[in-house]
């Protein structure tokens, strides 16, 4: 009896709204904490931000490190043993003081490579590369590009017209 | 020509408003049928379009929220349950349901898919976690337990799992998973043939109406 009055009373129409409004529960917890996502120390540090505006660092993985990021993405790494990333439009990269940086990237990408020994990039149309003290830069450019090579021991350019600029030391390289 | 057009409207109009009438015109019935094992609506299939939404993140990966829509099509396999003593059927239900996830964390997540022709050349492309902000796609099957409390108000358990579908922010690739579905819902009867239904769990939590036939 006492249990069909409780029933009755957890039932009348007012119930209703507990059910629309009463849904939203708390969401899971986990993931990156900080921008270095807690790289340091780990072997192999990729670090996935499947969306626009990630900003993400990676350093002294022992192995390598690495991002996955949308548009408008800013990613720095340095002091591994490879660094690569993988990004949409707008995105801004940097990649330092390690043997082997290699990357893609959308549209209007502005990517430096500092003190590397190799790079191998592939970038969109209207972007802005810069290699600086670099062994070897090497970058296609899958439309306009401006590629400027500071001091690079071998630079190695390929533009989406099929042509390809090839030098030594320091120059301005452009891809129409 | 104006009245021409106004009758044209009313008469496409007229019938949906009989049919929003008809759905909605039914006096409340507080009255506990549960334990009546005969008083389990009678109905061949159920559809339920529904919106979604969803405080949880995507299988396999981050996102702050997610909105979207679809349908459920529920199949009456046991109109009078598993308990013989108590009002219940249980369904089969098929859906399709699309949710836009926005927002999220990065994750560190194990490379599974590498791009280059040396190890110098090398770049991760996809990580084992993987997912994200973006559509995606749900079919899922679940076994829709039912009770039946009073004539205007039931509930039901939903356990299952979804196949679901997405392509990555950066790329158009197709990624393919299976997730479990759990959910906790009830209806309110507000006709014979149709019900608000409203369904909490995970991966989603829809409102919709469910349509008998």
């Amino acid at each position: 009896m006492f249990f069909r009055k409780a029933l009755r009373r957890s039932f009348d129409d007012r119930a209703s709204l507990i059910f629309v409004f009463g849904f939203l529960v708390l969401g899971c917890g986990g993931y990156c904490r900080g921008d270095d996502c807690g790289c340091e120390g780990l072997d192999e540090c990729i670090i996935d931000c499947q969306r626009n505006g990630c900003d993400l660092e990676c350093a002294r993985s022992s192995d390598s490190c690495g991002a996955i990021c949308g548009d408008d993405c800013r990613f720095e790494c340095s002091n591994t043993r490879h660094c690569s990333s993988y990004s949409g439009d707008d995105s801004v990269i940097l990649c330092r003081n390690l043997p082997t940086c290699a990357s893609e990237c959308g549209k209007g990408c502005d990517y430096t490579a500092e003190d590397v020994s190799e790079l191998n990039l592939t970038v969109g149309d209207q972007s802005d590369v810069t290699c600086r003290r670099l062994g070897q830069c090497n970058v296609e450019c899958l439309g306009s590009c401006e590629v400027l090579a500071d001091n690079v021991g071998e630079w190695h350019v390929e533009c989406s017209d099929g042509s390809t600029h090839e030098g030594q030391g320091s120059e301005n390289i452009s891809c129409d | 020509m104006i009245d021409q057009k106004i009758s044209q409207k009313a008469r496409v109009l007229a019938p949906l408003m009989a049919l929003v009438l008809l759905l909605f015109v039914r006096p409340a019935g507080a009255q506990l049928i549960i334990d009546d094992d005969k008083a389990v609506p009678d109905f061949t299939v159920e559809l339920e379009p529904h919106g979604v939404l969803t405080p949880f993140w995507p299988p396999r990966g981050s996102a702050d929220v997610g909105v979207g829509f679809g349908a459920l099509v529920g199949i009456n396999l046991a109109p009078r349950g598993f308990i013989p003593t108590v009002a219940d059927s249980v369904s089969l239900g098929i859906g399709l349901d699309w949710v836009k996830y926005v927002g999220g964390r990065p994750s560190v997540g194990e490379c599974v898919e590498w791009v280059g022709d040396s190890p110098d050349e090398e770049i991760c492309v996809r990580t084992r976690g993987g997912g994200g902000a973006g559509a995606y796609f749900f079919v899922p099957a679940v076994m829709q337990w039912n009770f039946y409390l009073t004539e205007d108000w039931s509930v039901f358990g939903e356990p299952g799992l979804a196949m679901y579908f997405h392509s990555g922010s950066i790329d158009q690739r197709l990624r393919v998973g299976l997730t479990p579905v759990f959910n906790l819902g009830g209806r309110f009867h507000f006709s014979e043939r149709a019900a608000l239904t409203m369904r909490v769990g995970y991966p989603y939590t829809t409102v919709g109406v469910s349509l008998y036939f």
